[in-house]
C-alpha cells in the first residue's frame, strides 16, 4: 500500500477544514513531506500500530512527527498522547498539540503527559499558516530524535 | 443593601460561574467555524483573485473583514470569561518592558505606522503577567485606534508612584469621548463611537476593567472630545 507507506507526518484533526487549511500551510511553505491525515484518536492509534483499517501498513515505519488536535470523537488527543508517550517504541515520536484550546488545565495535562509542543490554532489564516510552517520546519529539518 | 441568605449566595455564584463556562464554551466553539471561513477567504483571495473583477474582490473583502470582527469579538469574550473563572498567579512584573513589549507588537501588525509612541520609566508591580499584557494590549490598541486619524499619533504612556500604589496612565492626542458618557465607557459590549470609523467590540475596555479589579486596582479615564483621551488604572503595589 503505497499511499500507507513512508509517512513522515501524521495529522490527527476530526475538523475536515482545518484539516485541509494546515495541508494547505504545509504545501505552501514548500514542506513536501509525506503526510497523512486521520480523524480521530482510534484511527491514530490504529495507524500506528498498524491495526484495524491500517493492517496492512508496516507499523515499524513510524511517522517523524504528529501534529494532534485534542477534541475529537471516539479516542480525544490527551488519550492519544497518553498511550504513545507511555510506549517505549512510539514515546520519542514528536507530538505537537495542535487545538483551538488555550486552557491551562489542557496545557498542564499536555504537558505532564509529555508533549513536545503545545499550539493554540491560530485564527487569522496567515498566522495558523506561519505557525504550521515553523512547527514543520522545526520538528522536521531542525530537530534531531534518538 | 440588600440581604442575602448563604443559599441565594451560592447560587448566584454558581450561576455565574456556569455563565462564564457557557460564554467561554460558545466562543470556543465558534472559533473553528470562523477560522474557517477567514482561511477558505484567503485561500479563494491567493489562488483565484486575478479572476476576481474589482467587485468581487470588493465582496471578499467584506467577508473577510466582517470574520476578522467576528474573531476579535470571540478572543475578547474568551478572556472576559475566563477572567471570572482562572486562578490568579502573582509575579513581579515589569510593566515598561511589558508595555514597551505589547507596543511593538501592536504597531507591527498594522497599527498607524507614523504613530509616535513615547513611554517612560514605569514601575513594576506584582500580578498575573498574562492579564496584565492584555490590560496593556487593550489600552494600547484603543489609544492608537482612537488617534489613528490624526496627521501624527501620539500615545504617552507614563506612571507615577502613590502611596500604596501605582497609577498608569496612557494618553492618545486622538478624536475624545464626551464625559457625559464616561460611566458607560468599562460596561460590556458599550460602545461609544461607530464601528465603520472605529471599529471594535465593546468587550475590550470591559476587561481592563475586570483585570484591575481582580488586580485590587481601579480604572477610570479623562478626556475631551475632539481632544483626545486619558486612560488609567492604579494598581496596589502590595501583592494582592
Amino acid at each position: 500500500m503505497d499511499e500507507l507507506s513512508g509517512i513522515e507526518v501524521l495529522l490527527v484533526e476530526d475538523n475536515d477544514h482545518d484539516a485541509e487549511l494546515t495541508m494547505r500551510a504545509f504545501k505552501k511553505c514548500n514542506l513536501l513531506y509525506k503526510l497523512y491525515w486521520v480523524k480521530d484518536g482510534a484511527e491514530a492509534l490504529d495507524f500506528i500500530a498498524g491495526s484495524g483499517a491500517f493492517e496492512a501498513r508496516d507499523s515499524r515505519e513510524l511517522p517523524r512527527l504528529i501534529l494532534l488536535d485534542l477534541k475529537m470523537p471516539r479516542l480525544n488527543g490527551v488519550d492519544v498522547l497518553r498511550s504513545l508517550k507511555a510506549d517505549e517504541r512510539t514515546h520519542a515520536i514528536p507530538i505537537v498539540v495542535m487545538t483551538s484550546s488555550s486552557e491551562p488545565r489542557d496545557l498542564d495535562e499536555c504537558y505532564n503527559l509529555g508533549v513536545n509542543g503545545y499550539v493554540a490554532k491560530p485564527i487569522e489564516y496567515t498566522s495558523l499558516t506561519e505557525a504550521v510552517a515553523r512547527i514543520g520546519m522545526f520538528w522536521l529539518l531542525v530537530n534531531r530524535v534518538p | 443593601m440588600i440581604n442575602v441568605s448563604d443559599d441565594q449566595h451560592a447560587e448566584i455564584e454558581a450561576l455565574g460561574t456556569e455563565l462564564e463556562s457557557i460564554c467561554y464554551s460558545v466562543s470556543h466553539d465558534l472559533r473553528a467555524p470562523v477560522r474557517a471561513v477567514i482561511g477558505f477567504a484567503r485561500a479563494l483571495e491567493e489562488d483565484h483573485a486575478s479572476r476576481l473583477d474589482a467587485e468581487g474582490r470588493r465582496l471578499l473583502q467584506v467577508v473577510l473583514s466582517e470574520a476578522g470582527r467576528v474573531n476579535r469579538l470571540i478572543e475578547d469574550l474568551v478572556i472576559f470569561s475566563r477572567l471570572g473563572r482562572q486562578p490568579m498567579e502573582s509575579v513581579p512584573v515589569d510593566m515598561a518592558a511589558l508595555a514597551r513589549s505589547v507596543a511593538s507588537e501592536l504597531l507591527e501588525s498594522g497599527g498607524p505606522q507614523h504613530a509616535i509612541l513615547s513611554i517612560a520609566d514605569l514601575p513594576g508591580v506584582s500580578g498575573d503577567r498574562a492579564l496584565l499584557r492584555a490590560l496593556w494590549g487593550h489600552l494600547i490598541s484603543n489609544a492608537a485606534k482612537f488617534a489613528s486619524q490624526r496627521a501624527i499619533p501620539r500615545l504617552e504612556i507614563r506612571a507615577a508612584a502613590e502611596a500604596g500604589r501605582v497609577v498608569y496612565h496612557v494618553r492618545d492626542n486622538g478624536i475624545g469621548f464626551d464625559m457625559a458618557y464616561a460611566d458607560k465607557l468599562f460596561g460590556l459590549f458599550q460602545r461609544l463611537h461607530n464601528d465603520a470609523a472605529y471599529p471594535g467590540t465593546g468587550v475590550g475596555l470591559a476587561n481592563v476593567k475586570r483585570i484591575a479589579h481582580r488586580h485590587g486596582g481601579t480604572v477610570w479615564a479623562d478626556a475631551r472630545l475632539g481632544e483626545g483621551a486619558t486612560f488609567s488604572f492604579a494598581l496596589p503595589t502590595e501583592a494582592h
